[in-house]
Parts: C-alpha cells; structure tokens; sequence
C-alpha cells in the first residue's frame, strides 16, 4: 500500500492532482525570482567588490580644482606637502583619467609610475606598450594586438603586450596601463604634473580629521576625498541605477496577481473536499496548514531554483548578459565578490519579497476555504 | 523610498499582515456584536469565522514580529551603509526625520496587544463553550488601530529616508548625553551613573524573588504573587533598558560616554543588543502575562487548569529574560572589573 | 473507558418553502452505551440521517441537547467538535469519497493530521482494506469503483481510527450476501472493541443479522411510540 502519511505529503499529494497549475506557479515565482535577485545580487556584489577594492587603496585622495573643474598637481610638491602633516604615512602621485578608444569605448588610463606597483601584472610596460584589461576591445587589425586612444593632440596607437584574464577582478576591467610619459601625453599632462595624490594615513578613524588637514595643508584650493566617501558614493551610484532596474519587477509583480487568482480560484472550488475533511475529523488549523504546506512545497523550491539562477547569471559563465541587459556594461563583465552576509541579505530581501506576499495570497482563500462546515459538504444533499 | 530588499521586506510584511489584521478585525467586530450561542446558520458562520480570525490574527502577529526584527535589522545594520554619516540605527533613525522612533515604539505597542489578544485567544480555544471570545474580539479591535498606525508610520518613515544628506550619527548621542547632564547636576559622569548602578541590579533582584515567589503553586496569595511580579516587571523593563544604556554598555564599548542603544546591535559589538533587548522584551511581556492569565484562571473555573500552566510558563519566560539580561548585561562589567581591576565608572 | 451518548428533546429545524420552519426532527430522546448497536429505522425522510449527523455532532440541535458523557457537545464551538469528531468515524449514506484519490489515500484520509507513528497509520490502513475484501483494490482510483465497493471504502475510512463512536448511514447498501457478512462482521468487532456503533438503516437483512441491541423507528420527525425493539 502506498499512500501520503504525514499533512506535508498529503499536500504533496494534493499538488499532484493539479500539477499544470503547480507547475505553472512554481515557473511564474521562479522567474520572479529570478529577474529581481539578479538584479540585487548584481548590485549587491558591484558594493562588496568596490568596497574590498576600495578598502585596499589609499586612504585619502587629494585633487586640484579650481573654478573649471578639476586641475593637475604638481607631483612632487604636492607629495611632500601632503608628507608634512601628521598621520600621513605615504603619498603618491598618480597617473590617471578616462579616455576614448578609437572604437569610442570609454577606458581607464593609468601612467605605472613606480613599477613595483604593478609587479605581480608583469613587466610594466615601456614606450609604446600598454598592458590592457580583460574589458577592453582592441582595435580589428591583423597582426600583433593593438589599441588606438584618442588623445589631447591627437590618436595614439599602442602595442598591447598583454592582455589581462577575467580573474584579475574589477579593478582592471577596462584599465590600459601605459608608460608614464605615454600615459600623461594620452592625458594631457605637463611632465612634472600628476593627476590626482594618493594618501595613506597611519590610522585609519583618523581619515575625517586628516582630511581636513590635508585640505589645510595645500596652498590652492583641493579637494580630498576619503576612502569611506569614495566606498559610499561608488555603492550609492551603483544603487541608483540598480533601482530603476529594479522597474522589472512591476510585470513580475502583475504575474503574482494572476497567481493570487489562481488561488482564489482553487480555494472555492476545494469547499466541498475540504468539508467532507472537516466531517472527518480535520481542524480548520489543519486545514490552513494543508493549504500553507502546498503552497510551500511549490513556491519555496522554485525560490531556492530562481535565486540559483540569479546566482549563476551573476557570477557562473553567464554574467556578461545581465551585465550588457541591466545595466549596460560595455563588454565582457568582470569577477565579482560577494560576501556571505550580502549574499543572504539578498536572498533573504527577495525571498521575503515574493514568499510572503505569496504565501499571504495562499493564506487569505486558504482561511476562507478552511472556515468551511461539515454543513456545507451535507447541505450539498450528498449525504 | 529606496528598494532595499530588507525595506522591501518590512513593507510586505506589513502589507501581509495589515491584510490579515483587517479581515480578523471585521470579524472581532462581528463578534462583539453578533455572538449567541445558538444553533443559528448565521451563528456556525460566525464561529467558522472567529477560528479563521484567530489564524489569520496569529499570522499577522507573526508577520509584524518578522518585519519589526527585519526593520530593527534594517536601521541596525543594513541602512546606514546607505545614509552618509551614519554609522548606527541612531543616524538611520535621524535619516528618517524622526518619524523611525515613533513608527518604532508604535510597532512595540501594536505587539504588546497583539500578544496580549493572543494569550486570552489561546485560553479562550482551550475551552469548548468559548466563555472569552468576546474579551478576545475587543481586544482585537483595540490592537487592530494601532497596527495600522505603526505599518503607516513605517512607510512614512522609510518614504522620508534621506540617503543624500549627511547625518552626524555620534553627535546625536552625545548631544542627548549633554543635555541629559545638563538637564541634572553638573555632577561629573561616573556620579551620574550612580543611579542606574543601584537601580538595575536592585529591579533585577526585585523582579527575581517576584518570580520564584510567583513559581510556589497554590494559595490564597497566589494573585497577589503574579501581580507583584507583573508590576516588578513592568518597573524593570524601562529601569533595564536606561542602566543598559547609560551604564552597562560601556562595558561592550570599552568607552565610557557613548550612550548609543543602536551600537550594541553592531556585528562589531558582537550583536550582543539582540539578546539584551529580547530579553528585556521577554521580561515586559511574561511578566504581566503571568498576572493575566492567572487572573482569567481565577474567573472561569473552566480555564483555570490552562491558565495555571500559562502562568507557570510566563513565570519561566521572565526568569529567562532576567537571566539573560543579568548575564549580558551585568558579566561583562565584572569580567572588565576582574580583569583590569577596577570599575569603568570609578 | 465506557461512554454514554443521550439525546434529550433533540429538535431540528431547517427553513422550509417560503420561510415556513420544517421540521427535521422533533422532540428525539435517546440514550446508548459503548458497547452496543443502535439501530435507527424509518421511512425515507423520516429524519434517520439527519439524527445521524446531530448525534455525529455535524448539525448542531435547534432546541434540545446531544450529551457524552453527561457533557452537552451541542453547545461546543465548532472547532471543539471538529476536534471531537476525531473519536468518531462516520459512514456517509453517499459514501462522499475523493474520486481522484486511491483507495489507500480514501481510507487513510481521517488519519493524516493524526499525531500518530506513520507505521502506525500504515498498520490501520491495510488492516482495515484487508478486513474489507479492499486489498487488492487499494491502489485503484475511488472513481472505477462499484457502488458496493465504495460504500466499503467508506466504512473502512470511518473505522480506520478504531473510534469509540461509529455513526453509519446505510452501510449494506449495494452489498451481495457475502460482503454484508463481511460489513456486519466489522460492525459487530467494533461493538465488540467497546465503539458504541449507531446504524440508519431501512435493509432487513441488517435488522436480521442479530446486531442491534436497541431499534429506534422514526416517523416524521419524531421517535414513533411503542414501536422500538
């Protein structure tokens, strides 16, 4: 004798009855799932990875502005004058500023000021040379790689040496590491001039008060930005767009709808089944439950699958095609990280989300339909 | 708003169990109204009903726990990462324009009835012939307002969240650090924890004798026991709450003026707040639980043996969370105190 | 542990054509043991189920009370009578089974929400298909089943639970001779078991078998005078 012993697989039982209907809602949240955790869990992990990258970087960054915008610094004077003030342990010019490819891609320039920085890359590269990352299209010619910029006087072109693998992470995405004088002529940099400081203070709480002594230090107006700022307004940018992506959901949303139907639907039409319960000796709790059971039996599988999904677009092979549709990432996606906690906040956010309104639409017909009597099964002049 | 997931969250579980809440409430009000224990179809509906509502009560009793935790998880430690300047729950809450406190301590207050509801609902099931279904119906319609109150309150305060605005988390608690010793002496601060350091340990011992006292079975005393022991612990609920504050948590700080409850809640404190407020809650609401359900016992005979082992259970309840929050909250201070050899307050 | 089920001045009424009370039953005083049959006989619509169903606690008594015990479950709530219908097993005249569900599923269905070992639940099962010649149909779907057959599925869901009330309406219908021994045999061990074991009924050959203890004949609504065996 084979038979459902327990209200859990009774309610299995129950949802195999009607198993077109079970499948069709177990596919609807899935792809609801699905659609929004992408989405999180993308952003979610755009804000772990900028945060690690951050985390390791300096700790202030000082630039020049002036009514125009921002303005070059004089490197070595402005090394040293950051120097002077106390809890500032290291500060180094950097080369650095976005350009065009002559594809029109927007890219990265970095000047390898000291190579040792970039020692575990490789050589750094010489006059003419560029190492480029994984993210960047070079130009379409036959023979050795190359890439095209589209600088202050003019184009330049450069032999690309190597090209970074995906696993060199987000940092390099689309950076094109040049040759310090290649890097300031592409930048439209004086020799001596610098784009921006890197500083590095001894203790880390005290960022907010060296920061303004920083500021204090130099004799024109800078502007110094923090790691803790620089973290937040990356996470923040990031967010905004994240959110209007987040418009995908009203569809999904319309699709619950039709789902809490569904039930509604399922509930009425189960008042005379669930009556003849009811004669036989069913609570109306167990009968809620029976109903709650079913409804978990489908939709919590079909999270757990969705927010697999979201995961393998995200961080399996797949990720450039959310990255490209979401939030028009030019070309191939980089590695992301994510940490645990942000990883189970979005499981957790999306999850809540979409059960809880479900089982909510469950729970409501499901009250309805258990408030059944054995009257209405005998009222129905059956027995 | 922004479409955080945990805010997100809160707001379906709000959706979720304002629903609920409104479906039990037109029934509570139908009881209150339309209940004759006859045979009548009107009157089977009705009971049908009122079994529904219970469900459908104790859900949404349920969800607004799940989304208080998810809004306290939310202000603790999801959202000021978004909020410039913020660093705790205190910086959220400035965030949300002081409307967090309020929806907050709404949401406590709508618990409170919700499980006060629950507990006479409980009892009432336990009978046959339902002698509580009314009492229970009331207090339903009571707590049903002021959830409704807290889930607006909610979404207005997460509608107002500013993510664009600094906000200076610390200067927020040491101004009210200020203006409270303002407010009293010039004493210096160590005189001014005086207070709190008696108090808490004495409303802890207080509220402990109260519950061993309430734990002897029997008696004519026995309501005088229980009632003693719900008013210890309503004392100290508030009494606890303000020593963890102003004295205690210092010790999981390591520094002596920072009077922020939010911190506690960081992962940097060992998240050691969840605990201490749980146990706190714990204490507020089995304490007069016990006074409660002893009382209901007394006055319908038929309940009586249900309401003696709820009575029991609750007194149990308020020894846990007084021992909770004893442990948590005063070992820290003698573990600084044998170690370092002296007391962070002189 | 021994039961006693009463009827005092049971009525019930129902809304009739243009509003007028009908009369269902009127005025039923009973009184039954565990351990013994009651028969419930009359004319078609002379109340039978409907006293069935009051005593079951499914219909709940105008005027009038249904006790147990000398505890008066007429004015329970209806979730304490759910509750208390799980002592009870209760035949359909219909038999009101599931017709997409097996055999198996049908009888084991009163079990289910049980707090009770699954090998436990499985032992009753197949036990009571066996002792109802229903063992070799028990992976069937109820819908291919004859009507005998189902109203031996449906005495086998209300024994299932080995209940100390069992209220069966009409439990040889469609039977042959050999399975109404079989239906009286199961009858008779749950009398036997201590269940007190009420029947409506209006075939003979049940009347006959020697199972009933006390008859109570209705007529209209009402328990006919001098008429009981």
């Amino acid at each position: 004798m084979k038979a459902p012993l327990g209200l859990f697989a009774w309610a299995c039982r129950q949802i195999a009855r009607q198993p077109g209907t079970a499948l069709l809602t177990g596919i609807t949240i899935c792809a609801l799932v699905t659609a929004s955790a992408t989405v999180l869990l993308l952003e979610a992990a755009f804000a772990a990875t900028a945060r690690e990258l951050l985390g390791a970087g300096p700790s202030h960054v000082v630039r020049a502005v002036d009514a125009t915008g921002w303005r070059p610094l004089i490197a070595g004077t402005a090394a040293e004058t950051a120097r002077t003030v106390v809890g500032v342990t290291a500060a180094r010019p950097r080369l650095w500023g976005v350009v065009r490819s002559a594809g029109g891609a927007a890219v990265t320039a970095l000047g390898v000021v000291d190579p040792a920085e970039f020692a575990t890359l490789g050589q750094a590269p010489q006059q003419g040379q560029a190492i480029v990352g994984p993210g960047v299209a070079l130009d379409a010619a036959d023979g050795a790689p190359r890439l095209t910029l589209v600088a202050a006087g003019g184009s330049r072109t450069f032999v690309v040496t190597t090209q970074l693998d995906a696993a060199s992470g987000l940092a390099l995405h689309d950076a094109v590491l040049l040759h310090a004088d290649d890097a300031r002529t592409v930048l439209g940099l004086g020799p001596e001039q610098a784009s921006d400081l890197a500083v590095w203070v001894y203790h880390d709480a005290e960022q907010a008060a060296v920061a303004q002594e920083l500021a204090a230090a130099f004799a024109g107006a800078v502007r110094v930005t923090t790691r803790t700022e620089a973290i937040g307004a990356a996470i923040a940018g990031f967010a905004r767009e994240g959110s209007l992506r987040l418009l995908l959901l009203v569809p999904a949303t319309l699709a619950l709808c039709l789902l809490l139907v569904v039930a509604v639907r399922r509930g009425r039409s189960a008042r005379r089944e669930l009556g003849l319960y009811k004669a036989l000796g069913w609570s109306t709790g167990d009968l809620v439950r029976l109903q709650l059971y079913g409804a978990l039996a489908v939709s919590v599988p079909a999270v757990l699958l969705g927010l697999a999904g979201a995961g393998w677009l995200v961080f399996g092979p797949a990720r450039s095609w959310p990255a490209q549709w979401l939030f028009a990432w030019p070309g191939r996606a980089p590695v992301l990280v994510l940490t645990p906690a942000a990883g189970l906040q979005v499981a957790f956010g999306v999850a809540s989300t979409v059960l809880v309104p479900w089982l909510c639409a469950t729970l409501l017909p499901a009250l309805r339909s258990a408030t059944v009597d054995p009257q209405d099964l005998l009222r129905g002049g059956r027995a | 708003m922004i479409p955080h997931p945990l805010v997100l969250a809160v707001l379906g579980c709000d959706l979720g169990a304002l629903l609920l809440l409104l479906y039990a409430g037109w029934v509570a009000a139908r009881v209150v109204t339309n209940w004759q224990a006859d045979a009548t179809p009107e009157q089977l509906r009705l009971e049908r009903q009122t079994e529904a509502a219970g469900l459908a009560g104790s859900a949404a009793a349920l969800l607004s726990l799940l989304g208080s935790l998810v809004l306290v998880v939310a202000f603790a430690g999801a959202l000021p990462g978004l909020v410039p300047g913020a660093m705790c729950g205190t910086g959220v809450l400035q965030a949300t324009g002081g409307r967090g406190e309020r929806a907050l301590a709404l949401r406590l207050l709508a618990l409170l009835l919700l499980g006060a509801w629950r507990l006479v609902a409980r009892l009432d099931a336990r009978t046959p012939r339902a002698p509580l279904v009314r009492t229970a119906a009331r207090l339903l319609l009571l707590a049903v307002p002021v959830a409704l109150l807290a889930g607006l309150d909610t979404w207005r305060a997460l509608a107002a969240l500013d993510v664009h605005t600094p906000v200076d988390c610390c200067a927020v608690v040491y101004r009210h650090a200020h203006e409270a010793a303002a407010a009293g002496t010039q004493q210096p601060a160590t005189l001014r924890a005086v207070p709190w350091i008696v108090a808490s340990p004495l409303a802890a011992l207080v509220l402990g004798v109260a519950a061993l006292a309430a734990l002897r079975r029997g008696g004519e005393r026995s309501a005088r026991r229980t009632g003693l022991l719900a008013l210890a612990a309503l004392a100290f609920a508030p009494i606890a709450t303000l020593a963890l504050v102003r004295v205690w948590s210092a010790y999981h700080y390591g520094v002596l003026q920072h009077h922020c409850p939010w911190c506690l809640l960081l992962a940097t404190h060992d998240l050691v707040g969840y605990p201490l407020f749980f146990a706190i809650l714990l204490v507020l609401f089995e304490g007069p639980t016990a006074w409660l359900a002893q009382r209901l016992g007394e006055r319908h005979a038929e309940l009586a043996a249900a309401a003696a082992a709820r009575t029991r259970r609750a007194t149990w309840g308020t020894l846990i969370g007084l021992a909770l929050y004893v442990a948590l909250a005063f070992g820290p201070a003698l573990l600084w105190r044998w170690r370092h050899g002296v007391w962070l307050h002189g | 542990m021994s039961s006693v089920l009463e009827c005092r001045q049971v009525a019930v009424q129902r809304a009739g054509a243009g509003g007028a009370p009908r009369h269902l039953l009127d005025g039923i005083d009973l009184r039954a043991e565990s351990g013994t049959v009651l028969a419930l006989v009359g004319a078609t619509g002379a109340g039978k189920t409907t006293l069935l169903h009051t005593l079951a606690g499914l219909l709940r008594p105008s005027a009038g009370e249904v006790l147990v015990d000398g505890e008066a479950i007429s004015r329970w709530t209806s979730a304490h009578r759910d509750l208390w219908r799980r002592r009870v097993g209760i035949l359909f005249q219909g038999a009101e089974l599931i017709d997409d569900l097996s055999v198996a599923e049908n009888v084991l269905a009163p079990l289910v929400p049980r707090q009770m070992p699954a090998a436990q639940k499985h032992d009753a099962c197949a036990d009571t298909l066996t002792a109802l010649d229903l063992a070799p149909l028990a992976a069937r779907p109820a819908s291919d089943l004859s009507g005998g057959e189902r109203q031996r599925v449906a005495l086998a869901r209300a024994l299932v639970g080995a209940p100390a009330f069992l209220f069966a309406d009409e439990p040889s219908a469609h039977q042959d001779d050999a399975h109404l021994a079989l239906v009286v045999g199961q009858l008779a061990a749950a009398r036997d078991r201590g269940a007190l074991v009420v029947l409506a009924t209006h075939d003979p050959r049940l009347l006959d078998a020697g199972l009933c203890d006390q008859v109570v004949r209705l007529v209209a609504g009402r328990r006919a005078a001098g008429a009981d065996a």
